[in-house]
């Protein structure tokens, strides 16, 4: 097997407070994106799966970031200078945001939104110098006849917009919260990227936009060979999009798999109770499944298991560490107590198992 | 986008404000106590030599007859002739509107291109020296008033580079040259508290712009932090600006009044404060016309200005 498209290894991401509570974001992440896969990265609010993505792109200046290895395609990210780092940001890895309407410039056109991208990553021969751009952007406008510009309306017709060079010349706030998020596709398609990375694409949409928005991005990682890291936390999005999955708890990975073994037989309790917890065939009235209890304080995160406080199997060896279990090649657990001492997993077959 | 409609149904409206304005000023300027016909005789003149001052002038006819005839000259344009001098209105106001709207259009010019760069770098380095420098400049220029500034600048820059005069003002046709130097250091006395304004409203809107989605979407397409910072940023950061600038505009015209007094220049504060004491109705009133033409039209400018500056604003019609 050759080198995975990105590698993360022992990820620690420290928020510093002068308060001396730092935030400890992320800690001890690993995963692997392979190139033309779709990489589910799940987990609830808070648990570090956001900040895991921007580390991957070093967006966020004010963290200290930490990792035995954090490569992309061999190459290790964080030794890299912030300008190494801008032909890596759009040109080889792609970002979509979740809320597209305040992650798009309210005061651009979405077509010069992505021919910019276009300018600086792509094959044009167009000048990007900040005279030029400014130039664009307050004096002249964005000229249509570029080819920056036509591969901005082409793009947006690939990611299915109706009209597009009309569109291309409107602003965000003109179009629907599922186009915007398409623009967004095609912003960070723009570069042609071997990864792009979507952080809650689908959160602030309907349920059929979001149905749509997942279909382009299935198409679009078979057409472009495009692999993705999908960010979200739920677990219906990835049982309909994913490859892969990553299941993270409060900064760190609870369980990584294929979507198949962890949807049939998820091997950590988390994993378990987040399964239990989808409302399947329930009916009004029927109370839903929960996870007891509410994650902790990431400043002030306990040593060995984060999620030992809710889960009913954990015992003293919980408190100290954190061991991880291979269940196959591909399929792993951090947990003390999987896979069962006596080797059975009948209670695993009781939970839940959405459609794909 | 039906701009032009917008505009011809600002433009009407304006006529409207203009119109009450007018009226208001005329009301207004024969409700003072006094007499201009005793004030031009003076104080020994006999009754009849005052009453027919007042005919000659046109005073001694009722107030609506009065009101009827002046409205109709100012429908065609008309404004009148000085009581006292009897030079046309409209030329005095012309003459001394001239140093009045250069110090205040150099002043504006000024301000906007020291307070846009000052905002943007308090922002982007945001407690550090640089912000604490422009912020320290930007407080002292709110705290003094201009015609204060304009003594302060006689007495320094004034005094020692010679080649600026300290009053009087060149009119533009003397050439470019003079009509700077004259026009300088008023203009700075009245844009620096205007300047201090603005380069801390540049400086908050900025700070706010910089923590935005947009701004991270735009690094994480690779761009360089400048093309970032301007073409992404500037704009937005000026939105809130704008509207506060216009508004700022027409306060600091009531500063080039006082500034001109100081630096002896035959402004339109000079031209209006003397009319008023000698109760010389006509230039008065044309004077307050003229000001409020100006005032409404800046508004409409300014209104305008902000449709460019943000897409999401279109007028007479969309959204």
């Amino acid at each position: 097997m050759s080198d995975p498209l990105l590698t993360v290894e022992d990820l620690a991401v420290t928020f510093p407070d002068p308060d001396g509570s730092d935030t400890r974001a992320v800690d001890g992440v690993s995963l692997s994106v392979e190139a033309g896969e779709i990489h589910g990265l799940v987990g609830e609010s808070g648990s570090g799966k956001s900040v895991t993505a921007r580390t991957v792109l070093r967006l966020l200046d004010d963290a200290d970031v930490s990792a035995s290895r954090l490569a992309y395609r061999g190459e290790d990210l964080l030794a890299k200078s912030e300008r190494e780092m801008r032909a890596v940001r759009g040109d080889e890895i792609g970002m979509v945001f979740q809320d597209a309407l305040s992650a798009l410039n309210p005061v651009m056109t979405v077509g010069e939104q992505i021919a910019e991208v276009v300018r600086h990553h792509g094959d044009v021969d167009e000048s990007t110098s900040l005279l030029s751009e400014l130039r664009r952007k307050y004096v002249t406008g964005t000229s249509k006849s570029t080819a920056s510009w036509r591969r901005a309306v082409e793009l947006l017709e690939t990611v299915g917009i109706p009209d597009p060079e009309q569109r291309a010349s409107e602003y965000p706030h003109q179009l629907s919260g599922g186009q915007r998020q398409r623009v967004m596709i095609a912003q960070a398609l723009a570069g042609d990227p071997s990864l792009i990375i979507a952080d809650e694409p689908t959160t602030a949409l309907d349920v059929t936009v979001e149905a749509g928005i997942l279909t382009e991005l299935r198409e679009l990682c078979a057409d472009f060979n495009v692999a993705i890291l999908l960010i979200t936390h739920d677990l219906g999005v990835v049982a309909q999009t994913c490859d892969h999955v990553t299941v993270m708890y409060s900064g760190s990975v609870m369980e990584h798999g294929p979507t198949d073994d962890i949807f049939e037989a998820p091997a950590h309790p988390y994993t378990e109770g987040l399964l239990r917890s989808i409302p399947e065939g329930a009916k009004r009235g029927d109370e839903l499944a929960t996870i007891p209890g509410s994650a902790p304080d990431p400043r002030d995160r306990p040593a060995g298991c984060p999620f030992r406080d809710r889960c009913p199997e954990a015992t003293e060896a919980c408190t100290d560490s954190l061991p991880e279990h291979a269940l196959s090649a591909e399929h792993h657990t951090y947990c003390h107590h999987r896979p069962h001492e006596d080797g059975g997993r009948d209670d695993v077959r009781t939970s839940p198992q959405p459609e794909r | 986008m039906g701009l032009e409609r917008y505009v011809t149904k600002r433009v009407l409206q304006s006529l409207v404000v203009i119109y009450a304005v007018a009226s208001i000023v005329f009301v207004a300027v024969r409700s003072v106590p006094g007499d201009p016909a005793r004030l031009i005789l003076g104080g020994s003149a006999d009754v009849d030599a005052i009453r027919a001052m007042r005919a000659n002038l046109g005073l001694d006819e009722p107030i609506p007859v009065q009101y009827a005839k002046w409205m109709a000259d100012l429908a065609q344009g008309n404004f009148g002739q000085s009581i006292y001098s009897g030079d046309p209105v409209l030329s005095m106001v012309a003459n001394a509107a001239e140093p009045t709207l250069s110090i205040g259009l150099v002043g504006i010019t000024i301000a906007v291109l020291v307070a846009i760069p000052a905002g943007v770098v308090s922002a982007t380095h945001y407690n550090e020296w640089e912000d604490y420098a422009a912020t320290g400049v930007a407080f002292l220029g709110i705290s003094m008033p201009s015609f204060w500034i304009g003594i302060v600048l006689i007495l320094t820059v004034g005094s020692t580079l010679s080649f600026l005069p300290t009053y009087g003002y060149a009119s533009l046709k003397a050439g470019v040259i003079p009509w700077f130097t004259h026009t300088i250091l008023p203009a700075l006395a009245v844009g620096l508290p205007y300047a201090g304004i603005l380069t801390r409203m540049t400086r908050s809107s900025m700070l706010e712009v910089l923590g935005e989605d947009y701004m991270q979407t735009a690094r994480a397409k690779g761009l360089p932090a400048r093309t970032v910072l301007l073409k992404h940023g500037l704009q937005n950061a000026l939105l809130p600006v704008v509207t506060v600038a216009g508004i700022l505009l027409a306060l600091m015209l009531g500063g080039v009044v006082a500034v001109e007094m100081v630096f002896g220049v035959q402004g339109f504060g000079r031209l209006l404060i003397r009319s008023i004491e000698r109760q010389d109705f006509p230039v008065v009133q044309g004077s307050v016309i003229l000001i409020s033409i100006v005032f409404v039209f800046m508004n409409l400018l300014v209104d305008l200005l902000y449709t460019f500056v943000n897409p999401k604003i279109r007028y007479g019609g969309g959204e």
